[in-house]
């Protein structure tokens, strides 16, 4: 059943039982993942972190030609900064104390007439935040008011700020909006290109993994990140569709292959060699190819495995912290490099994700996991206990670990993605364990009977 | 004027709290708050990186108050986060910020800290919502509440010291040069014989606010200090000298310490060496560039664009020792209506430019930018799109800078003026060289075959062997 009927996208939790609270082992994971739903728990500690407006912002602020209204206090509306020095422009519609009284209606029409007016976007788009979920303003009479007159359509992107624990709500409500209000509905002919679902991938990663598609003579096109709405709109058209990320994109190609007949060519995050090497093989099966993929792929790894030292890790104790749809790719590859994974973290994981907790069969039953968006208190405390010497992560702000007695890289900043990322990744693990050698070591932030504790200690079964 | 904004730079009033109290060593900031709300705060500085403080970003503790604390209340949530707070994070002293969630909601978060307190931990907290004001707001206010209960929370003797001198009105992040800044104040008072309390960053510290009672004055540098300094002064007779900006180069040192000498004694003897020492510094400085000055006719027409007391600052150290012609200066922190500061600068901002704008909306910024007809533009990053479209150079002096880390490089004193003649030498020296390119490039066009275009956006758009769109970054070149 598609999901277009609902009026708008189901939060990650209700349509696939996601969890960002656990704490303990590879195994009580995936124990706590086998039912048909995955109970919820909660943290009495917790730590600040990303919520699912941001990601939906992020993502839209890339479509080169939408319009942005962030719909709150000035303080929501500074999110645009992120893209400051760009040729980026967004508005706020500065709701004030005097609006979550009153309503900030008007201030929301304003808001779409100017951007409309100074713009000229192919399509608006209304970001909700807290303040005028609390206050319940109605979005929807406004648009409706204004979408004759200004005569794109004017989205209302249902994000609140509190409704979901999973951030990666924000990129389902997108796309949840994009599939009922932007797609072509009425399709006579599939055009010759792949759609290239990406969420959140840097433009370096996209290219890493674009350059092999232009190798093998494979047209595409990027959505929605790096897209205009006219290729959002050609999305229906394609021929297949791939996902960067599955836990992020899967849900556009799974409606895309439902509502629209676009085949979804499923894989995992082309990350690693490996990871790498099935995404284009699957693809390449698809389009009657394979033989030319397999030559192309061949060759490649051939150079590859010449520039890699396999004991690099030798004897070191790695905690990889990512995405839990790429955490195979990055454990099979440093498990190559002679290293061994005695954690794991991820923002959140879901039933979708038993496809890769059944990947991870090549580890300990005991790997610590560490399911939280952030909580980098519980990440210090699992890094200290494991004695771990290297501390891999996606996330921002991940040199707390040093304090902690790890070394750090950081994929926040490298393209980790395609052939070219298993160089990039070798490299950033060589400038890490060198930058630790000489980096100052500091008091932790966190108290030393905290670390002595359990890992789990804030970690409760939610009683509803 | 617009309420809506295009561009906000200023984030709000839990912003301001939150990247004040996270940049004082010891205190631990608790945001009782959607789990987002101050994380925006550490993405938005995040372009313009002046490092991070220990506790930042998603390090930061915080409520992460879900739906059931909307619909319920999140009090109860807020007690279970701070009592679990002080058994896992280390801190001297604990700030609880509230959010516009748990104002509309009316969580009594007074309530939660006073319980808190009474079984003797170091607590205080700030009532302001994020809808109640800007950064600058934030600031200010977090502040002053901190200092107002500081002394029931640390305990600490009340001693006066003579020398000691409260600072106010830098904001950390805001200013993006706040910690240079505050040094290069520290080192002028040091230098005159006095003591700076400077509360943030790498010298300061949660002591610091405990101490303040004890100063013997408090010196606010832009209307953003009034209200801490009024109750150091109402509480504990602390005098306020409120400065229309951060001083710059010798003459700027001269009024500050004019205007310090009118309330405390200084050692004149000492005093005299100092300034005698800094007007040698200066002097050979600005003779070593004035070839550079005169041959890069750097005597420009400008607009600049930032905070009140940045304008002040930059643009009178432009004007006063550059012979920049400021043809319209743009306040991005100036309300429309302050009925709460005593600072009222417009006579001074009519010396600098005849034409004086408050707006943050980068729509009127442009306007006034282009209507002005600027030769060099003064301003943030925000202002990269309307230099680049108007083919000026722009010189990014106020917030948001990004791309440059920035953690110890002053804008103040005779120090910063070395800055921003370095800076704007730099920029305005890249700028004419890029020119110089272009006109090569194009001088190639004419004679070859060669096509060059640049596309508007980061990312142009090429067309891929089979006919479809695809994206590269930076120029593209067309062969015909």
């Amino acid at each position: 059943m598609s999901f277009l009927d609902e009026r708008k996208a189901l939060t990650r939790e209700k349509r696939l039982s996601s969890l960002s609270h656990f704490h303990g082992t590879l195994e009580g994971l995936i124990d706590e993942t086998s039912g048909e739903e995955i109970k919820q728990r909660v943290r009495t500690f917790s730590q600040i972190h990303i919520d699912e407006t941001i990601n939906a912002f992020e993502v839209l602020s890339k479509i080169e030609d939408a319009a942005i209204i962030v719909n709150g206090s000035v303080g929501c509306g500074n999110i645009g900064l992120i893209n400051a020095g760009e040729n980026f422009n967004w508005y706020s519609t500065n709701l004030v104390e005097r609006d979550t009284i009153l309503g900030g209606d008007d201030k929301l029409r304003e808001a779409v007439l100017r951007a409309n007016e100074e713009q000229h976007p192919k399509a608006i788009f209304i970001i909700g935040t807290p303040v005028v979920a609390i206050n319940n303003d109605d979005i929807n009479s406004v648009i409706l008011e204004l979408e004759d007159e200004v005569g794109v359509p004017i989205i209302s992107i249902y994000t609140d700020g509190f409704k979901t624990k999973t951030p990666v709500t924000g990129y389902d409500i997108v796309t949840h909006s994009l599939l009922k209000y932007v797609v072509d509905k009425f399709v006579e002919e599939k055009e010759d290109f792949i759609n290239i679902i990406s969420f959140s991938e840097s433009i370096e990663d996209i290219e890493a993994v674009t350059e092999n598609f232009e190798a093998l003579n494979i047209n595409y096109q990027v959505i929605p990140r790096f897209s205009s709405i006219e290729d959002i709109k050609a999305a229906s058209r394609a021929r297949a569709t791939v996902v960067l990320n599955p836990e992020e994109g899967e849900y556009l190609a799974k409606e895309l292959e439902e509502v629209f007949n676009v085949p979804y060519i499923a894989s995992e995050a082309p990350i690693g060699f490996r990871g790498t090497k099935k995404f284009l093989l699957k693809l390449a099966t698809f389009l009657n190819i394979e033989d030319k993929a397999i030559k192309y792929v061949d060759e490649i790894e051939e150079e590859l495995t010449k520039s890699l030292t396999k004991d690099l890790l030798a004897d070191k104790k790695v905690f990889v912290d990512a995405s839990f749809s790429r955490i195979p790719a990055y454990a099979r590859f440093l498990q190559y490099l002679g290293g061994t994974i005695v954690g794991i973290g991820s923002p959140f994981i879901d039933l979708e994700n038993r496809k890769q907790i059944g990947k991870l069969d090549f580890l300990s039953k005991g790997t610590t996991v560490v399911i939280g968006n952030g909580q980098y208190f519980e990440k210090a405390n699992a890094i200290s206990k494991g004695e771990t010497d290297l501390y891999i992560t996606e996330f921002k702000g991940g040199s707390f670990a040093i304090d902690e007695g790890a070394a750090v890289v950081s994929t926040n900043k490298i393209e980790t993605y395609g052939f070219k990322g298993v160089l990039v990744l070798y490299d950033a693990i060589v400038k890490a364990l060198r930058f630790v050698e000489k980096a100052d070591v500091e008091e932790s932030i966190y108290k030393a009977s905290w670390k002595r504790r359990s890992g789990n200690w804030y970690v409760k079964q939610e009683v509803s | 004027m617009s309420n809506v904004i295009r561009n906000p730079r200023n984030g709000c009033a839990l912003h301001g709290a939150l990247q004040t109290v996270q940049e004082i060593n010891g205190v631990v900031p608790v945001v009782h708050a959607n789990a987002g709300c101050g994380v925006i705060n550490y993405l938005a500085n995040g372009g313009a990186s002046s490092g991070t403080a220990k506790y930042s970003g998603f390090s930061v503790p915080g409520t992460a108050a879900q739906e059931r604390h909307v619909i319920f209340g999140g009090a109860s949530r807020l007690r279970e986060q701070i009592k679990n707070t002080i058994k896992v994070v280390n801190g001297d002293l604990y700030v609880i910020l509230n959010s516009c969630e748990s104002a509309m909601v009316g969580d009594d978060v007074d309530a939660m800290t006073k319980e808190i307190v009474e079984q003797g931990e170091p607590v205080v907290d700030t009532l302001i919502a994020g809808f109640n004001g800007g950064t600058h707001y934030g600031y200010e206010h977090v502040l002053t509440d901190i200092l107002k209960s500081i002394d029931n929370v640390k305990k600490s003797e009340y001693q006066k010291n003579s020398k000691l001198v409260n600072i106010f009105g830098i904001i950390p992040g805001k200013d993006p040069y706040w910690q240079g800044n505050l040094d290069e104040i520290s080192r002028i008072l040091e230098g005159v014989g006095l003591q700076a309390n400077v509360i943030f960053g790498a010298t300061g510290s949660y002591e610091d606010l405990s101490n303040a009672k004890n100063a013997a004055l408090s010196i606010v540098f832009s209307r953003w200090g009034e209200q801490p300094a009024k109750l150091l002064e109402e509480k504990f007779g602390i005098p306020r000298v409120i400065r229309p900006s951060l001083p710059i180069g010798v003459e700027g040192i001269k009024e500050l310490v004019a205007s310090i000498k009118d309330v405390i004694q200084l050692d004149e003897d000492k005093l005299l060496s100092f300034i005698q020492k800094e007007e040698i510094y200066e002097k050979n400085l600005l003779r070593r560039v004035r070839d550079e000055i005169i041959e890069n006719g750097l005597s420009k027409k400008a607009v600049i664009v930032g905070d009140e007391e940045q304008v002040i600052r930059i643009g009178g150290f432009l004007t006063e020792k550059l012979g920049v012609e400021i043809t319209a200066a743009v306040l991005t922190d100036a309300l429309k209506k302050d009925e709460e500061h005593e600072t009222q600068n417009d006579e001074l901002l009519k010396h600098i430019s005849n034409n004086v704008y408050k707006s943050v909306d980068q729509k009127d910024i442009n306007d006034i930018i282009r209507g002005s007809k600027p030769e060099v533009i003064f301003a943030s990053a925000l202002e990269t799109r309307v230099a680049s479209k108007l083919d000026k150079p722009l010189v990014e002096i106020s917030y948001p800078i990004v791309d440059k880390l920035i953690i110890g490089k002053t804008t103040v004193g005779v120090k910063g003026l070395v800055t921003i003649i370095e800076d704007y030498f730099t920029v305005n020296r890249e700028f004419e060289n890029a020119k110089r390119d272009r006109l090569v490039k194009e001088l190639k066009n004419e004679t070859g075959n060669n096509q060059w275009y640049e596309k508007e956006d980061s990312y142009s758009r090429v067309r891929s062997n089979k006919g479809l769109y695809i994206r590269k970054q930076e120029f593209s070149v067309s062969n015909g």
